[in-house]
């Protein structure tokens, strides 16, 4: 009896492995998206809503794409991307800013797949023909959340301290993502506040992009400082949480808090990017090298939430159309100053180290405004702006005593 | 005299076995986690939205250890990794000190190699004399990391386990920290650095396999027949024991952690050195936690431990590729399914151990008698 | 910026509290859980699972003291069964403490994403969790007194006072000597008669439901609401065991560690005017100053400071 239940296991074991080699491209994905983690987090859940979106907009069916998530920033995403060009994938999609080194490797040896990454940095420098980067117009998005929260700071000037309003943002880490995030915000809404009123703003950084009880204590810290509205760029509702319990408006970012105090939020909607990563792999159309959707063409969304000003929306509206028409800049280099001097390309350029060979200075300092995310898709805006101070990123001064980028370690 | 009023004996009792043969002891094993894995089967076909049935939860496990060339190699880095840290674990329980710290060991180790590849990126030292600094200053790292609760125990008496956990979190923190210095533009991700790394031999996961392989044999021995070896298992008995028959008790447990540290250092090179090039502070990948579920399954013999890592690694490879193909999106069935299989292969534990006696219905006194003799023999 | 420290500290402490109390119990027993992450989220589970069935039919009249009494006996609930879990396989199957409570905790955590995610609607969370964390409404009219010590919702209280609970009981009732009897020499207790596998089971169990109320009290209470996902109460749950050894199984003095550590855990967000590496470095310091304080009363060699001396150890009376 015994020898027969040990023949059997064993029985089943072999059928188990001869099922494993001759199962392989059971699934034949054609288009696969790496996450970083999963729908859990709703940074990933963008993307996998997007993805999924489009592919069902494609007409592919589940099992011609597959998403693999909970993918760290380390060899694994190069395993996996391997192993999706492996089983026969012809486009590969990566979500987070740490893959990217990883996905240049394999696309360098797998000639014949098309790799596409968001918010990274290197593919123009990298020169490759399958190796994309892509990012949005985000900036835009967030110049209106701002826009919306002047309005509602107008509403609320008994908060005002000699007719300046304070506020708060909770960033995640001291780069030009995060920057190019708050200062645009932030100019947005300067832009709304009108009869002389004016704002100052102040960044803490949490170090982390989840963090909820590290950035709930941020957010507080803000507003027991004394701001009276609260943005964030990180991936909790700690923020959120902090400012419904303390009755202050909040801004969000990648989709709604739920809560009453939400005045706006933006997004980045990546649905018609990955329509044209499905047209690479099933019909060879090229995409460009490092692309940035525009808000024009459906990338950048926004919306007005329950404690917005009456009559955001319709203002709002007005305002992103002139964005979009190319008649209002978000880094008009008017608007705002940098120790007390408009930003001059010979005085002051951006230092974001990640731009390989980059220094462009001249070519984004130009016409009258930053050219943000139009050089390469990925936002490089990283200079301090007057009227905006660090809460724990002292930043230092260069060697002529000009203020520079921030430097964290000092 | 009897009493008048008859004790009813309890309808089953447990008494402990003696040592089961090791081939019913496997085939309870066996039986065990075929179970669990049918059991989770079902569950993960009827909770997927996408439909499949049971069977191709098998079909995806094996599938996605075993499908590709790539895969296999993956499988076997992947277990040799969490080898070496049971292994490194091993001499530590072996003596009771509940070294909960590997995680942290591993990753001060990768932090050493790390830091040697960024601060010769830009110099023209030779790779030679950099690789040997990794594999010094890694092995060195995951010692004092090990050794600094090690010594508190052995002079103070200091709670080993919540002073290991807290390197860990203090390992973590460091690493952040140190990425913040090191990281362009404060992005927060350290670029991989592809200079002067281990060298990769045949592909890039055989080095990892035989440097494992190499610990392994080392550690079997050094188990089974060095005086260390004894002088730490006498530790673990009996504190007391060890001293009336002359061992230096400190000495033995801070060498011992000493061994433990530097194998989880030399972990934490693979990783970095070899394989990722990079760190952050998630790179130990919870492998502290899983070895002393593999090693406790091994009952700390390091052969039987290279089928209870493969084991380990099996599962959760394959669960990769299972929620690929049932179309999950997150990792909670996956530890859903692992702590079903954990929670079998555990349960299992009491029938190898332990065997239950049911009260026989008709019982003449002398039966009771009996029975209660061959207990009493059983048990001696 | 010091009252704002302390009442984040005394918030966040709360979850702490909550896992540390139950875990203590559970190791006056004898028993070391490392499943309490686990549980925790299972708490989570059954918290919300009752907001969702509560707030369903009630969402026109929400009765505060229903909502409460409803969602505390699901978390406790839930956290028991997976605490029976523990308790079956290490009590009735004599398996090892440490790696049952390892798998539970694993098991705990993708249970309760899974279960969360998959069949709990979460559209009233937020209106839930304003209701569970409602305070005092005087309390803001009282001035720093009111902030500090009036200002939390129910479920702060709660923890406060189970501690003191559970300090009573375990130091001043019969009931609580046998548990200690137990948890020291299970084979001695045996021996004077006290039904170890019943004392066993009911402190496992009641220790498990009490760390549930702690991942409970986080989402509804702490975060607003909010679920993304169990990882952060799983990483609270590790530190709710680290608690119990750093405030030496007293439930009294946990409520004033889990206070002291929340404190540091916070103070890295609190700080201003620092670099961005020194805030780094600042979240090092709860870790480190639980190393020093281990280290400073190991070095004291009180006695008194000792864990149960069975814990760890599987009772089998054949083997007395």
């Amino acid at each position: 009896m015994k020898k027969l239940l040990t023949l059997l296991v064993a029985a089943i074991l072999a059928v188990g492995c001869c099922f494993g080699l001759t199962a392989c491209g059971k699934k034949k994905a054609v288009v696969g998206l790496i996450c970083l983690h999963g729908e859990s987090s709703t940074y990933d859940k963008n993307f996998i809503d997007a993805f999924k979106q489009a592919c069902k907009n494609k007409g592919l069916s589940k099992k011609q794409y597959t998403i693999v998530t909970d993918i760290p920033e380390d060899s694994t995403c190069k395993e996996t991307a391997l192993d999706l060009a492996d089983s026969g994938c012809k486009a590969i999609f990566a979500d987070s800013f740490g893959h990217e080194p990883f996905i240049i490797e394999v696309a360098k040896a797998c000639p014949d797949v098309q790799f596409f990454h968001a918010t990274g940095v290197n593919s123009q420098s990298e020169g490759l023909n399958n190796f994309h980067n892509a990012f949005a117009s985000i900036y835009e998005g967030r110049y209106l959340a701002g826009y919306a929260a002047g309005l509602k700071l107008m509403t609320m000037t008994d908060k005002a301290v000699d007719k300046n309003f304070k506020v708060g943002y909770v960033g995640a880490w001291t780069y030009a993502e995060v920057i190019s995030g708050y200062t645009s915000w932030f100019l947005g809404l300067q832009a709304a506040l009108s009869d002389g009123y004016t704002a100052t703003m102040e960044v803490t950084f949490t170090g982390s992009w989840y963090d909820e009880a590290g950035e709930k204590s941020a957010a507080q810290t803000l507003i027991d400082d004394g701001c009276v509205l609260i943005s964030q760029h990180a991936d909790s509702m700690g923020a959120p949480t902090a400012c419904d319990n303390s009755n202050v408006p909040n801004v969000a970012y990648n989709g709604s808090t739920g809560k009453n105090t939400l005045v706006a939020y933006s997004k980045i909607d990546w649905t018609n990017y990955f329509e044209k990563m499905i047209d690479c792999a099933l019909e060879g159309k090229e995409v460009e090298t490092d692309y940035c959707g525009k808000m024009s063409d459906g990338y950048v969304k926004y919306e007005i939430g329950p404690a917005a000003a009456e009559g955001t929306a319709d203002k709002v509206k007005a305002v992103a159309d002139e964005l979009k028409a190319g008649t209002r800049k978000v880094f008009d280099l008017t608007k705002f100053t940098v120790g007390g001097v408009a930003l001059d390309a010979t005085t002051c350029a951006p230092g974001d180290a990640t731009w390989a060979g980059f220094n462009k200075a001249a070519e984004l300092i130009a016409d009258g405004y930053y050219h943000e995310s139009e050089l390469r898709s990925a936002p490089s805006f990283d200079i301090t702006i007057d009227g905006i101070k660090l809460l724990n990123a002292v930043y230092g001064t260069k060697a002529d005593g000009t203020p520079d980028i921030i430097d964290m370690t000092k | 005299m009897q009493e008048t009023k008859t004790i009813k004996e309890p309808l089953f009792h447990i008494i402990k076995r003696d040592n089961l043969s090791k081939k019913k002891s496997l085939l309870i094993y066996a039986v065990s986690i075929l179970v669990a894995f049918v059991i989770a089967s079902i569950f993960c076909a009827v909770s997927s939205s996408d439909g499949g049935s049971p069977l191709d939860m098998f079909v995806a496990l094996f599938d996605g250890v075993f499908g590709t060339e790539r895969r296999i190699w993956l499988f076997l880095r992947d277990t040799a990794i969490l080898l070496g840290v049971s292994l490194a674990i091993i001499p530590a329980f072996k003596m009771k000190f509940w070294n909960l710290g590997a995680n942290g060991q591993v990753l001060v180790g990768c932090l050493a190699s790390y830091a040697c590849l960024f601060y010769t990126q830009n110099t023209n030292i030779s790779s030679v004399i950099v690789i040997l600094l990794m594999i010094v200053s890694s092995i060195l790292a995951g010692m004092i990391w090990a050794v600094i609760p090690a010594i508190f125990k052995a002079f103070f008496k200091t709670n080993e386990s919540l002073f290991t956990l807290m390197m860990n979190y203090i390992a973590e923190g460091l690493v952040l920290t140190l990425i913040t210095i090191w990281a362009p533009s404060g992005s927060g991700t350290l670029t991989p650095i592809s200079k002067n790394t281990l060298p990769k031999i045949v592909n890039d996961q055989l080095l990892s396999i035989i440097v494992v392989a190499i610990v392994t044999v080392f550690i079997t021995i050094y188990l089974k027949k060095s005086k260390h070896g004894y002088e730490l298992a006498v530790v673990g008995e009996s504190e007391n024991t060890a001293k009336y028959v002359g061992m230096n008790v400190k000495k033995v447990i801070i060498r011992t952690l000493l061994l433990s540290g530097a194998i989880c250092g030399l972990m934490g090179l693979l990783l970095t050195g070899s394989i990722n090039h990079s760190v952050n502070s998630t790179m130990h990948g919870g492998l502290g936690f899983t070895a002393i579920m593999t090693s406790w399954l091994a009952k700390f013999n390091p052969l039987v431990l290279i089928g209870t890592c493969a084991l380990i690694t099996f599962v959760s490879r394959g669960m990769g590729e299972v929620r690929k193909a049932f179309g999950f999106y997150n990792d909670a069935l996956a530890n859903v399914v692992l702590g079903l299989i954990y929670f079998f292969i555990i349960g299992c534990e009491f029938f190898i151990n332990y065997k239950v006696i049911f009260r026989k219905k008709k019982n003449t006194t002398n039966e009771k008698q009996e029975n209660k003799a061959n207990t009493i023999k059983e048990d001696k | 910026m010091f009252t704002s420290l302390l009442i984040g500290s005394i918030s966040l402490a709360t979850v702490f509290l909550f896992g540390c109390v139950g875990e203590i119990i559970t190791e006056k027993a004898g028993h070391l859980n490392l499943g309490i992450p686990g549980i925790m989220c299972a708490g989570t589970a059954g918290g919300c699972f009752a907001v969702d069935l509560y707030m369903k039919s009630n969402l026109a009249n929400p009765s505060w003291i229903m909502l409460i009494l409803f969602t505390i006996f699901m978390a406790f609930l839930f956290a028991a069964i997976i605490g029976g879990i523990y308790a079956l396989l290490t009590v009735s199957l004599r398996c090892n403490q440490n790696i049952t409570g390892l798998a539970i905790t694993t098991f705990g955590v993708g249970f309760t994403q899974f279960f969360i995610d998959n069949y709990v609607d979460r559209t009233n969370f937020d209106a839930a969790s304003k209701i569970i964390s409602k305070s005092l409404s005087f309390s803001s009219n009282l001035g720093w007194f009111g902030k500090v010590f009036l200002s939390y919702g129910i479920l702060v209280y709660l923890a406060i006072i189970i501690a003191i609970l559970c300090s009573i009981f375990l130091n001043k009732t019969k009931a609580g000597l046998r548990l200690r009897a137990v948890g020291e020499s299970p084979a001695t207790a045996d021996a004077v008669g006290i039904n170890v596998t019943k004392y066993k089971y009911v402190a496992i169990l009641i220790g498990s439901g009490i760390a549930g109320l702690g991942g409970f009290f986080y989402i509804m209470d702490y975060i607003g609401g909010s679920w993304e996902n169990a990882a952060t109460i799983e990483a609270l749950g590790w530190l709710s065991i680290a608690l119990v050894m750093f405030t030496l199984w007293r439930p009294t003095l946990s409520i004033l560690g889990s206070i002291i550590f929340a404190c540091f855990y916070i103070l890295a967000f609190k700080i201003t005017g620092v670099s961005f590496t020194q805030m780094a470095a600042l979240k090092l310091l709860p870790y480190i100053v639980t190393i020093i304080v281990l280290i400073a009363t190991s070095i004291r060699g009180n006695k008194n400071v000792q864990p149960p001396a069975s814990l760890g150890l599987n009772y089998f009376r054949e083997e007395r």
